[in-house]
C-alpha cells in the first residue's frame, strides 16, 4: 500500500509510540514536582533579555520576535522543538498524525491546568486556532494559517483540524501557537486580554512593566517540574551595549541577539557565549525591473564578485553559515548538492562582458538596508560594496528606516524604482520552505522583487505536494533553479547568539528562543 | 492682570489646537503604514486591509482629523495602535517617569550651574573661572547619549556601583515614607537608580545655564549701576545679590524655561540608554511603529506642558521685572 | 586682546578643521575614509602594542582609517552646522525681533506659533525630512535649521523686550525715528553680542543634535562624525577607539568655536561703544 500521509513511516511509528509512553509516563511527572529544585537550590530572582520590547501580552495580536521569545514561558504549546536537534517534539499534545490529506488529528495530555484552574482540553486547542482565522478577530498571524478551515473537537482529548488544502508543513508552525484558555479568551476582549494573559505554561504572569519586561512567578502546579526558578523576569533591552551590560551586571541571566564583537568581552569575564546557526538568512537581492540586474549573468557576477565567505567568517565569526540559494542547510528542501559561487573575479568580469558591461556599471547603484534587519547589516552590506567595486559597480549603501523601507519594498504596492540593490533578512522557526519561498521570491511576498512567474508558479506547487519524498525532490529542483537564476546575492545563515551565566546549564539553540523548561541550575 | 491671564490660556488653546494640525499632517505624510507594521512581512494583502479597518485608518482624513481634535477635548485620544489600550493611559502611566528624571536633573542642575556661572564672572579670569570654564564647556560638547554610555561603563560594568537600567520601584515620595517605615534602602535604592540617567540629562542643561549665567551677570557687573553701587562702597556679595542677580535672571529663566521644556521631551536619548521607562521612549517607540494615536497623545501633553511652563515663565517676568509692560 | 592664550589655540583649531573640511578630497582622504580592509577590523590606535602608525587612530570596524573620517567627516559635520545655524539665526532673529519689537497682538500670534513648532518632536520633523526628499546632508541641514531656531528666536525677543523701553530707545521713538532706524541703529547693535555667543555655541550644538539624530537612524551621510559615533556603539568595550575619536573631534572642534564664541564676546562688548 502506497504511503500516502505527509509524515514519514518511520515517523508515524515513533509517534505512536511516544504517545503511548506518554499516556503511561503521565503519573510518573507528576510525583516529579515535589522534588523540584532540592538538589541543586533555586535561583531567587533569573532575568533574561533580547533587544524586543513587549507591546502587548496577547499572544495572536501580533507577529513580533519579542512575543515569540516570551510565550514559552507563559505558555504551552501543542508541539515544541527540541532546542538542540531541532525536531518537534510533543508538549501539550503527546501525539499527531494525519487521518487524510487535508485533516491533522492532534492528542492532547491530560492534566494539564491553566493558571486559574481551567483544564487545558481540545476545547482549548480548538479554540486557539479558530481564533487566530477568526475574520472578526483580525490576528495579524492569520494568513499564516490561511490554509485552515477549522478546528475541530473531536473528544475531550483530541482534535481535528481540518485543511482547505494539504498543509504538509502545519506541524512544524506549531511550536508558535501558545494555547489559550477557551473560557478565559472567549469573555474578555482584547483590551483587557492585551494586558493580561491567561496560561498554563511554567510561570505565571504577574506584572507588565512596559518599556521595560514582564516579571513572572514559577507555577507550582505545572505539569512538569519547572525551572528552579522562584522569579523569572523578561527584559526588552534595545541597546546591545546595555543588555550586555545587564548580564556581565548580574541582572540577566541569559541574554540572546548579541552581536558577535561582544563574544570576546564576555568570555573574557568568565561568562558563556555561543553561536548557532539558526533560521535566519541575510541575503543581498535585486530589484529585476531595474536594467542591468534584470539580466541574469549580472546577477552572477555580482555573486562570483562578493566574497561571502569572507564576509561570514569576519563577521560573523565563522559561526555561521554560508549560502548558495535561497533556503539553508536545516530548511526543508534545502539541495546539498549546489557548488558555491565562491569569489572568482575573472569569471565575474567575463560574465559582465558578455552582458555588454566590461568596464562596469556606468552610473553608481543604491543598496538600500535597514541596519537593525540582522546582525552587523550595515558592515555586510559595505564589505559587498566594496566587492562589487571590483568588478566595476558602485555602490552607494543607504540606511533606511524601518517603516519607511517596509512601505517602499512590496512588488506590488511599493516604490518601483526600489533599490534596484537591498539587503534583507528573514527567518521562521518552522524550518519549512513554505515560511521561506512565497515571501522571499514570489512577486505578492513582502521582498519578492525577481518578477519571476515560472518560479512563483514552481513554489506554489510546492507549497501542496503530500508526499514528503516529492516534495523534497521538487524543492531541490527548484532551488537548483534559484540557484542558477541567482535572484539573491547569497551571504550567510545567521548564527544565533546568546551569552549566559555561568550557573545554569541553559546552552544555545536552534530556533532562536529563550526555553528554560529543562534547565538546571548548576552552583 | 487678570485679563493677562485669561488672553494667555486662550492663546494657549490655539498653540495646542496648531500642535495637533501639524502633528497631523506630518504623520500622515510619512511614508510608512501601521497597519503593515503591525501585520508583519508574512501578511497578505487582505489580514493588512482588515486591520487596518480595525485600526480606524481608512477613514476618509478629514474624519480622523476631526475625531482627533474632539478626542482632544474629551481626552480620549483613541486606542494605541501596538498597546492596545488607551493611548491616554499609556502615555500617562508613563510620564511621572519622565517627570521625575527631568526634575531631578534640573534640581541636581540649577544650584550648580548658577553658582558655576556666577564664580567665573566675578572671579573672571582667574584659575577659578578657568576651571569652571573647563567644565562648562566639556558639559556642553559632550553628546548625551555618548556620556550615558561611558557613565554606564565606569559606574555599573566597572565599579558595579549603579544599575544600568530601570528605575526603582519607588519615586521619591514613595522612596522617602519607604525608608520612614521600616525599608531604610529604599531611598538609596532610588537614588542609585536615578543618578547616571539624571547626570546624563542635566549635564548640558547645566553646562548651558552656567555659561548664561556667566555672560548675563558679566554684563551687569559692568552696568552703571553695578558701578554705582560699588563706589558707594555696597560689598561685592550684596551687589550680586541684589542687582546682578534679578538683572540676570530673565535671560536664565528664558532659558531654562525653554530648557525644561526641552528636557521634557527631549529625554529621549537618555531615556533610550538607560532604559528608563518614561515618556520620551513611549514616543520613540511610537515614531518607528507609527502609532499615530500615541504619538498624537504625547505631543499633546508634551505641549500642554510647555504652555504651562511658558505661562510661568511669563509671570515670572512680570514678577521680576517692573520695566516690563505686558502690552 | 590676542594675549588670551586658550583663544589663540582655539583660532588655531577652527582653522584646523576648517581647513581639514575644505581639503580633504584635495588630499585624497576621501578614498581611504570610504574603503576598508577587513583584515584591519578594529586596529587599535599607534600607541597600542597592536597598533599602526599608517592607521594612527585605529580602524573602524569595516577596517577604514579612522582619521581619515574624522578629516572627511568634518565636511558633513561643518557643513551641517553651518547651513543650520545660518537657517537657525536668520529665522531665529527675525522673528524674535518681530515678536519683541511690536508686541501686542504680532508679539502673541509669533510666539504661539513658535509654542507649537517647538512642541513637535524633532525626531518627527526629521523623519519627514529624510523619507520625503531623497536624505542627503542638505536636507537633513536645511531640516535642522528650520526646526532649532527658536532659542534665538526667544532669546532675541526678550532681549528687546527689556530693550524696548531703555531711555534711549524711548527717546528715539519720541523724537519720531522709523521703526526700522530704531530696530537697526540701536536695538541689533544690543543684541548682537548675545546672537554670537549664542550663533557660536550653536554650532557646536547642531553638530550634536546631529549625531543625536544619526543615533536614531536618520543621517543624511555616511561619513559623518555623528553616524561614526552611533556605529561605534556597538564597540565601545571592545573598540572604544572606534567611538572616542570622532566623539573627542567633536569635543575639540565645539570646545574650540565656544571658546570662540566667548572671545568674540568679550570683545565685542557694547558697553564700550556707546
Amino acid at each position: 500500500m502506497k504511503w500516502k500521509y505527509p509524515i514519514g513511516r518511520r515517523d508515524f511509528l515513533k509517534l505512536t509510540g511516544v504517545m503511548s509512553a506518554t499516556m503511561f509516563g503521565a503519573p510518573i511527572w507528576g510525583e516529579r514536582n515535589l522534588a523540584w529544585g532540592q538538589d541543586k537550590g533555586v535561583f531567587e530572582e533569573f532575568g533574561t533579555a533580547y533587544s524586543e520590547t513587549i507591546v502587548t501580552l496577547d499572544p495572536q495580536n501580533t507577529t513580533a520576535l519579542g512575543n515569540g521569545l516570551l510565550n514559552p514561558y507563559l505558555f504551552d504549546f501543542p508541539l515544541d522543538r527540541d532546542g538542540q536537534t531541532n525536531e518537534m517534539v510533543p508538549q501539550a499534545a503527546t501525539g499527531w498524525e494525519a487521518k487524510s490529506d487535508t485533516v491533522w488529528r492532534f492528542h492532547i495530555r491530560q492534566g494539564i491546568k491553566f493558571w486559574n484552574g481551567n483544564p487545558l482540553t481540545a476545547k482549548s486547542f480548538a479554540f486557539t486556532q479558530n481564533r487566530i482565522i477568526d475574520p472578526k478577530f483580525v490576528s495579524p498571524q492569520r494568513n499564516w494559517y490561511a490554509q485552515i478551515d477549522k478546528a475541530v473537537v473531536v473528544d475531550p482529548y483530541t482534535v481535528d483540524i481540518i485543511c482547505k488544502t494539504p498543509f504538509p508543513a502545519y506541524p512544524a508552525l506549531l511550536s508558535n501557537v501558545p494555547i489559550l484558555d477557551e473560557q478565559y479568551y472567549g469573555s474578555h476582549n482584547l483590551d483587557h486580554t492585551t494586558a493580561n494573559p491567561m496560561g498554563s505554561g511554567p510561570f505565571i504572569f504577574k506584572k507588565w512593566n512596559r518599556g521595560i519586561g514582564v516579571e513572572m512567578e514559577v507555577n507550582k502546579n505545572y505539569w512538569m517540574p519547572p525551572p528552579p526558578i522562584k522569579v523569572l523576569k523578561y527584559y526588552g533591552i534595545q541597546e546591545a551595549e546595555t543588555r550586555t551590560a545587564s548580564l556581565l551586571s548580574g541582572q540577566t541571566k541569559i541574554i540572546s541577539g548579541i552581536p558577535l564583537d561582544h563574544f570576546e568581552r564576555i568570555q573574557k569575564a568568565g561568562l558563556r557565549a555561543e553561536g548557532k546557526p539558526g533560521p535566519r538568512i541575510v541575503f543581498g537581492a535585486f530589484n529585476q525591473k531595474i536594467k542591468p540586474f534584470d539580466d541574469m549573468r549580472v546577477r552572477q557576477a555580482c555573486n562570483f564578485a562578493v566574497d561571502n565567505r569572507k564576509i561570514m567568517n569576519v563577521f560573523m565569526k565563522g559561526m555561521g553559515e554560508v549560502m548558495n540559494q535561497p533556503l539553508g542547510s536545516a530548511i526543508f528542501g534545502h539541495n546539498p548538492k549546489l557548488p558555491f559561487y565562491d569569489v572568482n573575479l575573472d569569471k565575474a568580469k567575463s560574465l559582465m562582458r558578455d552582458a555588454g558591461y566590461p568596464t562596469g556599471l556606468p552610473h553608481p547603484v543604491t543598496l538600500e538596508l535597514v541596519p537593525g534587519y540582522a546582525l552587523n547589516l550595515l558592515e555586510v552590506c559595505e564589505a559587498v560594496g566594496y566587492d562589487l567595486r571590483r568588478i566595476g559597480i558602485q555602490v552607494k549603501v543607504q540606511p533606511r528606516e524601518n517603516a519607511d523601507f517596509r512601505a517602499r519594498r512590496p512588488a506590488a504596492t511599493g516604490d518601483p524604482n526600489f533599490g534596484p540593490l537591498f539587503a534583507g533578512s528573514w527567518g521562521v522557526a518552522s524550518f519549512d520552505a513554505s515560511s521561506y519561498l512565497p515571501l522571499l521570491l514570489d512577486g505578492k511576498g513582502a521582498y519578492g522583487r525577481n518578477y519571476d512567474e515560472k518560479g512563483e508558479k514552481w513554489i506554489e506547487k510546492t507549497n501542496s505536494i503530500v508526499d514528503k519524498q516529492k516534495r523534497l525532490k521538487e524543492l531541490h529542483d527548484l532551488e537548483a533553479y534559484f540557484h542558477e537564476q541567482c535572484p539573491f546575492i547569497w551571504l550567510h545563515v545567521q548564527p544565533n547568539t546568546y551569552a549566559m551565566s555561568t550557573d545554569h546549564d541553559f546552552n544555545a539553540r536552534v530556533d532562536e528562543r529563550l526555553t528554560i523548561t529543562k534547565m538546571k541550575k548548576i552552583k | 492682570m487678570k485679563k493677562y491671564l485669561i488672553r494667555r490660556l486662550l492663546s494657549g488653546i490655539v498653540v495646542l489646537w496648531l500642535v495637533l494640525t501639524l502633528v497631523f499632517i506630518l504623520i500622515h505624510s510619512v511614508p510608512g503604514d501601521p497597519a503593515q507594521i503591525i501585520a508583519g512581512d508574512l501578511a497578505d494583502a487582505k489580514t493588512v486591509a482588515d486591520i487596518r479597518t480595525k485600526l480606524g485608518l481608512d477613514q476618509p482624513l478629514w474624519k480622523q482629523y476631526w475625531d482627533l481634535l474632539r478626542g482632544a477635548m474629551t481626552g480620549d485620544m483613541g486606542v494605541s495602535f501596538s498597546y492596545r489600550y488607551s493611548a491616554f493611559r499609556v502615555v500617562i502611566e508613563r510620564l511621572p517617569a519622565t517627570i521625575e528624571l527631568t526634575l531631578v536633573g534640573a534640581i541636581l542642575a540649577i544650584p550648580i550651574s548658577i553658582a558655576l556661572g556666577i564664580v567665573s564672572a566675578v572671579k573672571r579670569n582667574s584659575a577659578l573661572d578657568h576651571i569652571a570654564k573647563m567644565i562648562t564647556l566639556f558639559g556642553i560638547s559632550t553628546p548625551s547619549f555618548w556620556l550615558g554610555i561611558m557613565l554606564i561603563l565606569i559606574f555599573s560594568v566597572n565599579l558595579q556601583l549603579f544599575p544600568s537600567m530601570d528605575k526603582s520601584p519607588y519615586f521619591l515620595p514613595g522612596a522617602i515614607w519607604a525608608a520612614i517605615t521600616g525599608k531604610p534602602g529604599a531611598l538609596w535604592q532610588w537614588a542609585r537608580h536615578i543618578i547616571l540617567p539624571a547626570i546624563t540629562l542635566g549635564a548640558w542643561f547645566t553646562a548651558l545655564i552656567a555659561r548664561m549665567t556667566r555672560t548675563e551677570t558679566l554684563e551687569n557687573l559692568n552696568r552703571p549701576f553695578t558701578l554705582t553701587a560699588r563706589s558707594k562702597g555696597v560689598s561685592q556679595l550684596r551687589i550680586i545679590w541684589d542687582h546682578v542677580l534679578p538683572n540676570s535672571l530673565i535671560p536664565i529663566i528664558t532659558i531654562a524655561g525653554i530648557q525644561i521644556g526641552i528636557l521634557l521631551g527631549g529625554a529621549i536619548v537618555t531615556e533610550s540608554v538607560f532604559m528608563w521607562p518614561g515618556m520620551g521612549r513611549v514616543m520613540i517607540d511610537a515614531i518607528f511603529a507609527r502609532d499615530f494615536p500615541i504619538i498624537q497623545t504625547a505631543t499633546l501633553i508634551f505641549a500642554v506642558i510647555w504652555v504651562g511652563i511658558n505661562l510661568l515663565i511669563d509671570l515670572i517676568y512680570v514678577a521680576i521685572d517692573p520695566r516690563i509692560k505686558l502690552g | 586682546m590676542r594675549k588670551n592664550l586658550m583663544a589663540q589655540v582655539a583660532v588655531v583649531c577652527v582653522l584646523i578643521v576648517v581647513f581639514m573640511a575644505l581639503m580633504a578630497p584635495v588630499f585624497g582622504f576621501d578614498k581611504r575614509a570610504d574603503e576598508g580592509d577587513l583584515e584591519l577590523r578594529k586596529l587599535p590606535p599607534f600607541w597600542d602594542e597592536k597598533g599602526n602608525l599608517k592607521y594612527p587612530l585605529g580602524c573602524d570596524a569595516q577596517g577604514r582609517d579612522i582619521l581619515s573620517r574624522i578629516i572627511y567627516g568634518a565636511r558633513t559635520s561643518f557643513f551641517i552646522a553651518l547651513v543650520a545655524v545660518s537657517i537657525a539665526t536668520s529665522v531665529g532673529m527675525t522673528i524674535g525681533l518681530i515678536a519683541g519689537y511690536y508686541g501686542g497682538k504680532i508679539d502673541d500670534l509669533i510666539m504661539r506659533v513658535v509654542d507649537a513648532v517647538i512642541s513637535i518632536p524633532g525626531l518627527l520633523l526629521t523623519l519627514v525630512a529624510v523619507t520625503l526628499w531623497t536624505p542627503g546632508v542638505l536636507n537633513v541641514a536645511i531640516f535642522i535649521g528650520l526646526t532649532h531656531w527658536v532659542w534665538q528666536a526667544r532669546t532675541a525677543r526678550s532681549k528687546i523686550l527689556s530693550l524696548r523701553e531703555e531711555p534711549f530707545i524711548v527717546a528715539a521713538r519720541v523724537s519720531g525715528a522709523g521703526d526700522l532706524r530704531i530696530i537697526f541703529r540701536h536695538i541689533i547693535p544690543n543684541i548682537l553680542t548675545t546672537i554670537v555667543v549664542v550663533m557660536t555655541t550653536q554650532i557646536g550644538y547642531m553638530i550634536i543634535v546631529e549625531s543625536s539624530l544619526s543615533f536614531f537612524g536618520m543621517t543624511g551621510s555616511t561619513i559623518s562624525w555623528g553616524w561614526d559615533i552611533s556605529q561605534g556603539r556597538d564597540y565601545l568595550s571592545t573598540a572604544w577607539w572606534i567611538t572616542s575619536m570622532p566623539g573627542i573631534a567633536i569635543l575639540i572642534t565645539v570646545i574650540s568655536f565656544n571658546i570662540l564664541g566667548d572671545w568674540l564676546r568679550d570683545a565685542l562688548d557694547p558697553h564700550l561703544r556707546v
